[in-house]
């Protein structure tokens, strides 16, 4: 019963390949675009609400950016009860060459390399061999995958950061492994005793990332550490990584709240050209579904039938959208692809395989909503109406 | 020619598929208007941000204000540079002015909100001569008062006469400004010497601000900078400096068009279908038109034309309901640090673009089932 019913909604969606094909090439590309669009703010949404950063905590100088937390400091906030493992910061922003263009700009963020992988997010998957190799070598640097292709560079490239800070100083770099595609895909890692010999900036860190055994103690910690370092000169500040995160968030929020109306638009433009078909198939099909009727179908299974097509079409759009778009995200994070301005993005927020199968659910999802009105207008087809007008 | 009657009548008739096809095209372009309309609000700020007059100095190396420090020495050597203006009892009109942004703790909230800081020197007034106090009164130095631009009073919820924590200290709100809708009206202006003594910086400074006799002079200044052996600086002319500040927006105007762009592709095959859709209910009436003595070509316009129909109508209410967004005020990070207050801007240029795009739309999705009428054969079809 159920494979005849599938052989007639098959049947049904073959009648008209075109309105089929046209239908499920605009959802298609909608459902790629909208796949794109969420997989940016979902990833700058998870980072802000990362559970599992809640063990993490920033500190930094309380009242002015850009901090500087004492280097005296570090041992005393770094051996806490509770602390498991920790880090400092630094960020050293500058240009690849002189000609000081915006697409010249990079920034290094320079910290302990032994524990890179453990103390920051995003680092997960970073190559063993690569941190190995930054140990080993004082003025390493490992490299955002963008970064590398930007300036065509491989491992071993030895490059100059003119960095932007007081008083100006240009630091010499050796390119030891790649960072994996993501957040940091435009930016480098490189160890703090080299900037300090670098830079002869030894007084001071931008934060310290601690890691703390629980989120009990987390919290018990950071407001400890806040009412300790409030009156000291320079006074601390203490927050979650998500927090801190969200901070930085906010500002950007009215372009994510932009991005949200737009991706919800793409939904509602789809369901339209979903529902709109569906509906002048409908329209074209009332004798068919008269006929229907007069073989024994209820109007359930007529209305089954037509959302059954809807949902079909949208699934498999949907399904092929947002494979495409995985697979171009792929061929661009493995190198297969050149490097253009279209695809540049996709190294920082790369799209997963799985991105594959939302697509299929909220393709079917689109099918089920634009088919409700065309269905129910079927379902209520007049057997005698029809068959009056022919006659 | 088919009379454009028979098209309108036609797209009455089938109201509800030309409503939902129209709306595709609504909202694609309304949300291309709101896009735009925010590129161009920050855009705007950044480029009507500085006067044509005025060279902003930075540390060497530096391109923003947040990361620059320079010294005394190097400020003193500013001020006394040939071509810096003359104020009315013969002081150089030079700014020495420290830019920070601070954490401002909401005690309600318990959480921290960035404030941007500007310590000013009264002659600051007369170098940004934009500045206009719209409330309140200016600042008196040493009394730990500021005064707060437009954006700020909104973004903060502060007034006349509050006090804002920043730091340890309590200031007190002595006046709002506007600056023309620039940059400086998401600023907080204090009195520099009370703020680097707050914040430990005293004797250093990010920036100095030197005013010239015209935009001509500003230019010669900075050309003069530039190639100046003894004072290594980075200067630029005011409304280079802040222009430098919206080039990330290219970025997001580029991902505007991206999205756009393939938004419109599903509207082009919305369109198609329905126009697919129309032929196909019509080809008794294109085969009566064809005996009547209507060329193929008179037809394939006329239903290209009830394409066009569809995208005008969904375009104009797209536009219309877009532009609902202008004025409308919100805050945005731009550059490393800085935010800036802005507005959403519907341009003329916004709208002909919007416009354009929806008509291309109409076209591009009407073209393809209107040359399939080409091909019908009239005796086939009234059969």
């Amino acid at each position: 019963m159920l494979y005849k019913f599938a052989i007639l909604v098959m049947k049904s969606l073959g009648r008209n390949k075109l309105r089929t094909a046209l239908t499920g090439l605009g959802v298609m590309v909608l459902v790629a675009i909208y796949a794109v669009v969420t997989n940016v703010t979902s990833t700058v949404k998870k980072k802000v609400n990362a559970q599992g950063e809640q063990t993490r905590l920033i500190v930094s100088e309380r009242w002015t950016m850009p901090s500087r937390v004492p280097l005296r400091y570090v041992p005393a906030i770094t051996g806490q009860d509770g602390v498991k493992d920790w880090t400092t910061i630094n960020f050293l922003a500058g240009f690849l060459d002189e000609s000081r263009r915006r697409d010249r700009q990079a920034i290094c963020i320079v910290t302990r390399p032994d524990n890179l992988r453990e103390m920051h997010s995003g680092l997960e998957d970073i190559d063993p061999a690569a941190v190995e190799a930054l140990i080993d070598r004082k003025d390493g640097a490992i490299v955002g995958p963008g970064l590398m292709k930007t300036m065509g560079w491989q491992v071993g490239q030895r490059f100059t950061l003119l960095a932007a800070r007081f008083p100006p100083v240009d630091v010499q770099f050796t390119v030891v492994g790649t960072l994996p595609a993501g957040e940091w895909s435009n930016a480098f890692f490189a160890r703090h005793d080299y900037y300090m010999e670098a830079t002869n900036d030894r007084e001071a860190v931008n934060a310290i990332l601690i890691e703390i055994s629980g989120a009990e103690r987390a919290k018990e910690l950071a407001a400890n550490l806040s009412l300790d370092y409030e009156n000291r000169q320079p006074s601390l500040k203490v927050e979650t990584e998500s927090a801190g995160v969200a901070r930085f968030a906010a500002r950007g929020q009215a372009i994510l709240q932009i991005i949200d109306g737009v991706v919800l638009i793409l939904l509602i433009d789809m369901v339209i050209i979903l529902s709109n078909s569906i509906s002048i198939s409908v329209r074209e099909r009332r004798v068919e579904m008269a006929v229907l009727k007069v073989l024994g179908f209820q109007p359930l299974h007529i209305t089954l039938m037509i959302i059954a097509e809807a949902m079909l079409v949208g699934a498999l759009a949907g399904l092929v959208g947002t494979a495409i778009v995985s697979l171009l995200s792929q061929l661009t994070v493995s190198g297969t692809l050149p490097l253009y301005n279209w695809n540049k993005f996709l190294l920082q927020f790369p799209v997963p395989w799985s991105a594959a199968l939302w697509g299929l659910l909220i393709g079917a999802g689109v099918g089920l909503t634009g088919s409700v009105l065309p269905a129910s207008s079927a379902r209520s087809v007049k057997v005698s109406d029809v068959f009056s007008r022919i006659a | 020619m088919i009379p454009l009657k028979y098209n309108a009548r036609n797209l009455v008739v089938r109201w509800k598929t030309t409503l939902m096809t129209a709306s595709g095209f609504t909202l694609v372009v309304a949300a291309l208007v709101v896009m735009l309309a925010f590129v161009a609000g920050v855009e705007q700020v950044c480029t009507t941000s500085g006067e044509l007059e005025n060279v902003i100095v930075l540390a060497k190396g530096n391109n923003d204000e947040v990361f620059s420090q320079m010294d005394t020495r190097l400020a003193k050597e500013l001020e006394n540079f040939p071509g810096v203006a003359r104020g009315s009892i013969g002081q150089p009109l030079a700014s020495r002015e420290m830019f920070l942004v601070v954490h401002r703790l909401l005690e309600q909230e318990g959480v921290f909100k960035f404030l941007q800081i500007r310590g000013v020197m009264p002659v600051a007034f007369e170098v940004h001569t934009g500045i206009d106090l719209i409330e309140g009164r200016p600042l008196r130095a040493s009394q730990s008062e500021v005064i707060i631009g437009k954006g700020v009073q909104r973004e903060h919820q502060l007034n006349v006469g509050d006090q804002v924590d920043i730091g340890r200290k309590k200031w007190t709100v002595a006046g709002v400004f506007t600056a023309g809708g620039s940059a400086f009206e998401s600023e907080v202006w204090c009195d520099l010497t009370e703020v680097a003594s707050q914040f430990r910086r005293e004797g250093v400074y990010s920036s100095v601000v030197l005013r010239t006799e015209s935009s001509e002079s500003a230019f010669d200044l900075t050309e003069r900078l530039k190639a100046s052996r003894s004072i290594v600086c980075n200067p630029k002319t005011e409304p280079e400096y802040y222009a430098k500040q919206a080039e990330q927006m290219q970025m997001l105007s580029s991902a505007t068009w991206t999205i756009a762009w393939f938004m419109g592709i599903g509207a082009i095959f919305g369109v198609m279908n329905t126009m697919f859709a129309a032929i196909g209910q019509r080809r008794k009436d294109i085969a009566v038109l064809r005996i009547m003595g209507f060329q193929a070509h008179e037809i394939l316009i006329s239903f290209l034309l009830e394409a066009i129909l569809i995208s005008i109508i969904g375009g104009g209410l797209g536009i219309a309901l877009g532009a609902g967004i202008n004025g409308f005020s919100r805050s945005t990070a731009v550059g490393g640090v800085r935010e800036i207050e802005f507005a959403f801007r519907v341009t003329e240029g916004t709208v002909i673009f919007a416009a354009a795009f929806s008509l291309g739309m109409g076209v591009l999705g009407g073209l393809l089932p209107a040359l399939s009428v080409v091909r019908i054969q009239p005796l086939e079809a009234l059969r």
